[in-house]
């Protein structure tokens, strides 16, 4: 059990003008499950290895218990990490794989038998402990990669991108399993992903980066509906969140390209204390929150628009309609009923309640 | 007009099905062809002649059985050049796979400065010719040479060695020359292999404690067991038939008192020398082969490792 501390990280490459890291700041308390997320190069495995010890850290503190760990070595730090490669020894079998730590710590043979038979129950790996790496499917491999964590039974938990050599279906199964792994061993685990899905459903807290800083850190919840700027609302959410650059005048917001809608009175004056009334703004609204039902046509009379539907999918539950009004193009997320073929011309209504409004300059979130 | 479109036509010869495989063949022919005349058939002449009494003079051969093969077995000076060969071999090849093994893992330490300089600098003998570096080592090796004047200085010993006339020396002194000349080469065979060693094989054992001989032991060791096949093979293949640093070094001899005479020398000896024995020669030749086959089979087999496919 650990509490780790990360106090103004920054890391910097040999070489490189730019900070790979900036400024990472973060309390981890005991038994969370916490997900860095962001796209490739953002700085999340960077700052892993950091946490690892497999990287120095060029400037600030990483704390572990209380203790500064920034010249402590990977082995003393109790740590166990996967790797998106899964970094097994093609020469050992699956047992010895997931025994090799115990082997290096002088783990008497008997309790080494005894705990990867244990992980091998838990993670189904049973009738593959004699095989070696090469003879395994991808899916095994990684769940090898994660017994090999398991049995060394440590404080803290590194995943660097576990998952995204498997396959969708192997994927959301590998989840689930993760998922259920953090609630038995009640350790930390920190997760990178560059998959926003795995984060959401995952996540106790996601630390969503890009750029080497961090964007925000919060809840699923909190980074879903109270996104602290636009790119942390374009990153999170499928199909992204629709962005509009509009002109905020009187109570509406319009543009050039066909776009006009009715801002709610609650939005309204908060925009108008900020100092945005009559000024360019950009509208965020996520794909779920445009609606094609008679009901929401007539629930927000003053924000529907005339819209043609370019592409659109059918998902089962959901259709996603690609659409336009105007020259000002949109996909909204709508009950499979409600499906839409090409061509066809659609009234949609903005839910402007729950519409995000972002600073045009900075992208940060207006509220 | 509507254009009439022409039915494809199933491709031949080259571009047909099996054209790679054709063109594959087109390409190893000719060195078929040449391996199949210089070096089949001048082996199959060889095993041959190992049947007959050679008078290379007369161009005359004497049917003589297995006397020749009889004969290698009874003969004093063929042992001991076996004896030697063996000893050369037992000696070297362990000794140069186990360096270049040891200096390609510390050359592939992730953070080492000057990596390019080291490399150069150790692959530099491989660039001198054999004879220049017999040359060398026996100034080096000489009575008054240099490591005699060291050692002196140092006060280790009174009086110089005879390194290159004494029996005793002579033969180590080709062992250390042909470990220094061939570990470079396989340094860099090693080297090449641990470019493709994943870093995080050595992060996941640094996870997991691992310590810097743990990771060389269960790690790179293991990694490289394909190319230590290679490595132990060429050894054998190249010790048992080391030639031309005991031919410089005891001009042709084998000497002092055949202390580095081995069986490539002494199939030589007598295939070109005086003695007008190429019959025994190509025995002893065969025999060589034959011991090589052995050797180069039980060392792969205890490697463990599934060969060099």
């Amino acid at each position: 059990m650990v509490e780790i501390k990360l106090d103004h990280i920054y890391k910097k490459y040999k070489g490189n003008e730019k900070y790979s890291v900036t400024d990472f700041n973060m309390d981890i308390p005991d038994e969370e499950f916490v997900v860095f997320v962001g796209p490739s190069g953002c700085g999340k495995t960077t700052t892993l290895r950091m946490v690892a010890g497999l990287e120095t850290i060029t400037k600030g503190d990483l704390y572990m218990n209380g203790q500064v760990v920034n010249k402590v070595q990977p082995k003393d730090r109790d740590i166990a990490m996967v790797f998106q490669n899964y970094a097994l020894y093609p020469n050992m079998t699956v047992a010895d794989n997931m025994g090799f730590g115990l082997k290096i710590r002088k783990t008497p043979r008997n309790e080494i038998k005894k705990r990867v038979t244990d992980a091998a129950q838990i993670l189904g790996l049973s009738d593959y402990l004699e095989r070696k790496p090469g003879a395994l499917s991808g899916g095994q491999r990684q769940r090898v990669a994660l017994g090999r964590a398991i049995v060394r039974d440590a404080s803290l938990f590194l995943l660097d991108e576990p998952l995204s050599n498997l396959d969708a279906k192997l994927r959301v199964d590998m989840r689930t399993k993760i998922a259920q792994l953090h609630q038995r061993l009640q350790t930390n685990m920190i997760y990178v992903t560059h998959d926003q899905v795995e984060a959401m459903t995952m996540a106790d807290r996601i630390v969503i980066m890009n750029d080497g800083k961090v964007q925000q850190i919060g809840t699923p919840d909190d980074l879903y509906n109270k996104p602290a700027n636009q790119f942390v609302a374009g990153f999170i959410g499928s199909p992204s969140m629709n962005f509009f650059d509009v002109h905020l005048h009187d109570n509406r917001v319009s543009n050039e390209k066909g776009f006009d809608v009715e801002v709610p009175e609650g939005r309204l004056k908060i925009l108008r204390e900020q100092g945005y009334l009559d000024k360019d703004v950009t509208l965020g609204m996520r794909p779920e929150d445009i609606h094609t039902e008679q009901v929401a046509l007539e629930t927000f009379p003053n924000a529907v628009v005339n819209a043609q539907v370019v592409v659109s999918e059918f998902l089962g539950t959901d259709s996603n309609l690609y659409s336009k009004t105007g020259d000002t193009e949109f996909v909204a997320q709508v009950n499979a009923r409600d499906f839409h073929k090409p061509g066809e011309n659609v009234q949609m209504a903005f839910e402007m309640s729950k519409a995000h409004f972002f600073d045009k300059e900075s992208g940060a979130t207006i509220e | 007009m509507e254009m009439q479109k022409k039915t494809p036509k199933p491709a031949r010869g080259l571009n047909g099905e099996h054209g790679q495989v054709w063109q594959a063949y087109i390409f190893l022919a000719p060195a078929f062809v040449i391996a199949a005349i210089f070096f089949v058939a001048a082996i199959v002449f060889a095993l041959y002649m190992s049947f007959n009494h050679v008078n290379m003079i007369s161009q005359q051969f004497e049917f003589s059985g297995l006397k020749n093969y009889v004969d290698v077995f009874k003969d004093d000076v063929a042992m001991t050049a076996l004896k030697n060969t063996a000893l050369f071999s037992l000696i070297v090849v362990p000794s140069q796979t186990i360096i270049a093994l040891l200096i390609a893992y510390a050359l592939s330490t992730r953070g080492i400065k000057g990596k390019k300089l080291f490399r150069l600098v150790y692959f530099l003998p491989t660039l001198t010719s054999s004879a220049a570096l017999t040359l060398i080592f026996m100034f080096i090796f000489n009575i008054t040479g240099p490591l005699n004047n060291f050692l002196i200085s140092m006060g280790l010993y009174q009086h110089p060695i005879n390194f290159l006339q004494n029996p005793a020396y002579s033969l180590k002194v080709i062992m250390v020359m042909n470990i220094w000349s061939t570990v470079p080469n396989y340094m860099t065979v090693y080297l090449a292999s641990l470019v493709d060693l994943p870093e995080s094989f050595y992060e996941a054992a640094e996870i997991d404690g691992a310590s810097a001989w743990q990771k060389l032991r269960y790690i790179t060791v293991p990694y490289l067991r394909p190319i230590t096949t290679y490595v132990l093979l060429t050894g054998i293949i190249g010790t048992f038939q080391m030639f031309d640093q005991a031919y410089i070094f005891s001009n042709g001899s084998g000497g002092p008192d055949n202390s580095t005479l081995t069986i490539a020398l002494m199939v030589y000896q007598y295939a070109f020398g005086s003695m007008n024995t190429m019959g025994y020669a190509c025995a002893l030749a065969v025999v060589l082969t034959i011991i090589i086959f052995v050797v180069s089979r039980l060392t792969e087999k205890l490697n463990g490792s599934n060969g060099l496919r």
